[in-house]
């Protein structure tokens, strides 16, 4: 019967390529890579003079901090293009992108707190790298839920576009707002002095183990968005069908199904 | 059935085998989504044709008028009104457009009259007092005209409604069942009415009832199980008259003074949100200064400076959520999103109306706190501060309300939006405060009012922006 047969040419159309042996490449080089960052952390990179071993705890955090920023980066860009193109793919990585940002922010803010609680005696400090991440926090998750609320589906990748493109503009003047704002009451500013070329190496594998991490997790949610959309296709093109059926008694006329 | 002899004579001097349809649909699919309602309609109708949909409910009639009065895009093919397309001459369309929907698109506390009134200055009416007089009497609401909308019947709100459709003398008028109200006897005088109001216009209603088809229209059109169907197509089709002239273009700050005169109009009869505002203000300023207790005079100036911007934030994201929301709640934003005027005036009456609201709600807190922490506030320093602040905040809440619209629970949300975006424009507040009570400090002053002049414009250019892309998709 043509309606199987159509829900079924429809479903082949794409296989998502992280399944395939190019998956099996892409996660083996991100486990190695992940292993090699963490052994460079722990083992080959020395303590540090006076924050000790607390320091290992920065690699992972530079890295996560400022792969969060750059997610938060594409969704203004995927915003740009869904608003100018209208194609829900922008939109696919727009959300994949901004989930992807506000695990790494949350990543961000942890890790730098226990880093703090350790080398500047406090949880939290109202520093203004802190405050801006925190803010920039509210700001991706308040897109997430603004996404939420929204039923219609080309409302709310109208609607989460246009916001996605607002926060991502107030970042600069958060970040100008919060530092003169503490510059009203001086504390003591995160010194980077004295990285050896151990320290130097380390960071920079981490970094580059942490970003790929970031685009497979931002591909993988982003191939999810898409299939849960084609999933959404797929019950019209079903419903549609079987109307067009009931209607025509059973005589299918070829292209009803579009 | 109505005999089409009866109507006045077309009005056509020109040729009539020129004149372009009225309305025109070329294999239009409407639905929502991916969900396809009705199916590749075609059709067309002449100036001064009335034309009945007639199906069972929930057939689609509502979703094709809908997606004719530019309120949803079609999912395929074209539609044109008066030779502009729904899509993407939208405003054009809207200029020979009369739409009456399910629910009627009045200002419940305006009167009759001054519903037809703000309407003519929407559409640019030429001799709008005399117009909106004789569409009252025409619908037999003469007696009625200075009533509240809110306090007429049902059946009286449905000839309102006609009345503000066909004001304009619009090309098309489209009527979503219009017999769902009216009694008997108004549905038999529904032809004579639309004779008196607009004899030209083309008129599409949607009804399941035949009877009525047969009295107002005079030709029908049957939707059924996604398609639609002409039963009696080979019939004479009445001589073209002209199409009518459809409204004038507003200028956009005509629209938004008609606009504003509006919001001003009915605040000030509904009181919605002035007393509460400031009610809240008041029991706010008073809750946080009981509860720092009594702060030495040294803290005196932050503790006002946080107060102040604080609630001001606060008060902004309250009254965000009506500001969009109350029209929306109301019925009313369908009648803005109809009017062919740069929907942007929308926006600008708007962004006053909170404007107007954060600086009362700032001036009385400026008072307020003077008194209780016994500081010099009404200074010119603050009233600075005071006004960019507003501008700023106005600006990112304004935009976020029309955001919010079509949002499930906006109660719950627009705090959630609002607060972290305009985080900045508290802190600078702050800063300008503390610089305005206490003097530069010694590392020399941030350029805090230079920050607030810079989100201020950010935001405003932002909201100019992108406002068009948040309501016409």
């Amino acid at each position: 019967m043509s309606l199987a047969k159509s829900v079924v040419r429809r479903q082949a159309v794409k296989q998502p390529p992280l399944f395939g042996w190019r998956g099996f490449i892409v996660y083996t080089a991100l486990l190695v890579l992940m292993a090699v960052a963490l052994y460079m952390i722990f083992i080959y990179a020395p303590a540090e003079r006076v924050q000790g071993d607390a320091h290992r705890l920065l690699y992972g955090h530079v890295a996560v901090a400022w792969l969060a920023f750059l997610a938060f980066g594409v969704v203004a860009v995927a915003s740009v293009m869904y608003l100018w193109r209208r194609n829900p793919r922008w939109d696919s990585l727009a959300v994949a992108s901004a989930e992807v940002g506000v695990l790494f922010t949350t990543l961000t803010l942890i890790s730098g707190s226990i880093w703090g609680r350790h080398v500047w005696g406090v949880w939290w400090t109202w520093d203004p790298r802190l405050t801006t991440t925190l803010v920039l926090w509210f700001i991706y998750v308040a897109y997430l839920a603004l996404r939420m609320y929204i039923d219609n589906a080309d409302t709310r990748r109208r609607v989460a576009a246009i916001f996605g493109i607002v926060g991502f503009v107030d970042v600069p003047i958060v970040w100008y707002s919060v530092e003169w704002w503490r510059s009203l009451h001086p504390v003591q500013s995160v010194t980077r002095a004295g990285l050896t070329s151990e320290m130097v190496l380390t960071l920079v594998v981490t970094v580059v183990a942490f970003t790929v991490f970031c685009f497979v997790l931002i591909r993988q949610r982003y191939l999810l968005e898409r299939a849960s959309d084609e999933g959404e296709g797929l019950r019209d093109i079903v419903r549609n069908r079987l109307e067009e059926l009931r209607l025509t008694g059973g005589e299918s006329t070829p292209e009803a199904g579009k | 059935m109505k005999p089409v002899a009866t109507r006045p004579a077309p009005l056509a001097t020109g040729e009539p085998d020129t004149e372009p349809p009225a309305l025109t649909l070329n294999r239009l699919t409407v639905g929502f989504g991916r969900r396809q309602v009705l199916r590749e309609v075609s059709l067309s109708l002449n100036p001064g044709e009335r034309v009945a949909l007639l199906g069972p409910n929930g057939a689609g009639k509502t979703t094709l008028l809908r997606t004719l009065a530019t309120l949803q895009p079609p999912l395929d093919g074209q539609a044109s009104i008066g030779g502009a397309d729904v899509v993407r001459r939208k405003r054009a369309a809207r200029r020979h457009l009369g739409f009456v929907g399910h629910t009627p698109h009045l200002i419940g506390h305006l009167t009759a009259r001054e519903n037809l009134a703000f309407l003519s200055s929407l559409y640019g009416v030429t001799n709008a007092g005399s117009r909106v007089a004789e569409a009252l009497e025409v619908v037999g609401l003469a007696d009625l005209a200075d009533r509240r909308a809110r306090e007429l019947s049902r059946g009286q709100l449905q000839r309102l409604s006609l009345a503000a459709a066909a004001l304009h003398h619009p090309t098309v008028l489209l009527l979503d069942e219009p017999d769902a109200s009216l009694d008997r006897d108004a549905v038999r005088a529904l032809p004579a009415m639309l004779d008196a109001l607009c004899p030209a216009s083309a008129v599409l209603l949607s009804t399941h009832d035949p009877e009525v088809a047969a009295q107002v229209a005079n030709r029908r059109v049957i939707v059924d199980r996604g398609r639609v169907s002409e039963p009696d197509s080979s019939g004479a089709r009445p001589a073209a008259p002209s199409a009518p002239p459809g409204a004038l273009s507003v200028p956009f700050f005509a629209a938004a003074w008609t606009l504003l005169r509006k919001d001003a109009l009915v605040e000030w009869r509904a009181r919605e949100q002035a007393p509460a505002l400031l009610a809240f203000t008041l029991l706010i300023t008073v809750l946080f200064d009981m509860a720092f207790v009594i702060p030495a005079a040294s803290d005196a100036p932050a503790v006002a400076a946080g107060v102040a911007w604080a609630t001001l934030l606060l008060v902004a994201s309250l009254s965000g959520v009506r500001l969009f929301g109350s029209e929306r709640d109301a019925g009313t934003l369908t009648c803005l999103r109809l009017a062919p005027i740069d929907q942007s005036a929308v926006f600008a009456a708007k962004y006053v109306v909170l404007a107007t609201h954060l600086l009362a709600v700032g001036l009385l807190q400026l008072v307020l706190l003077s008194a209780l922490l016994d500081l010099q506030l009404l200074q010119g320093g603050m009233f600075a501060t005071l006004g960019l602040v507003t501008i700023s905040l106005s600006a990112v809440t304004a935009m976020l309300s029309a955001l919010a619209l079509e949002s499930r629970a906006r109660e719950v949300l627009m705090p959630l939006l609002a607060v972290p975006l305009a985080i900045p424009v508290m802190l600078a507040g702050v800063g300008a405060t503390l610089e305005t009570l206490q003097g530069a400090p010694a590392g020399g002053a941030a350029p805090w009012f230079g920050l607030l002049a810079v989100v201020a414009a950010v935001f405003l250019a932002l909201s100019v922006l992108l406002y068009p892309y948040a309501v016409d998709g």
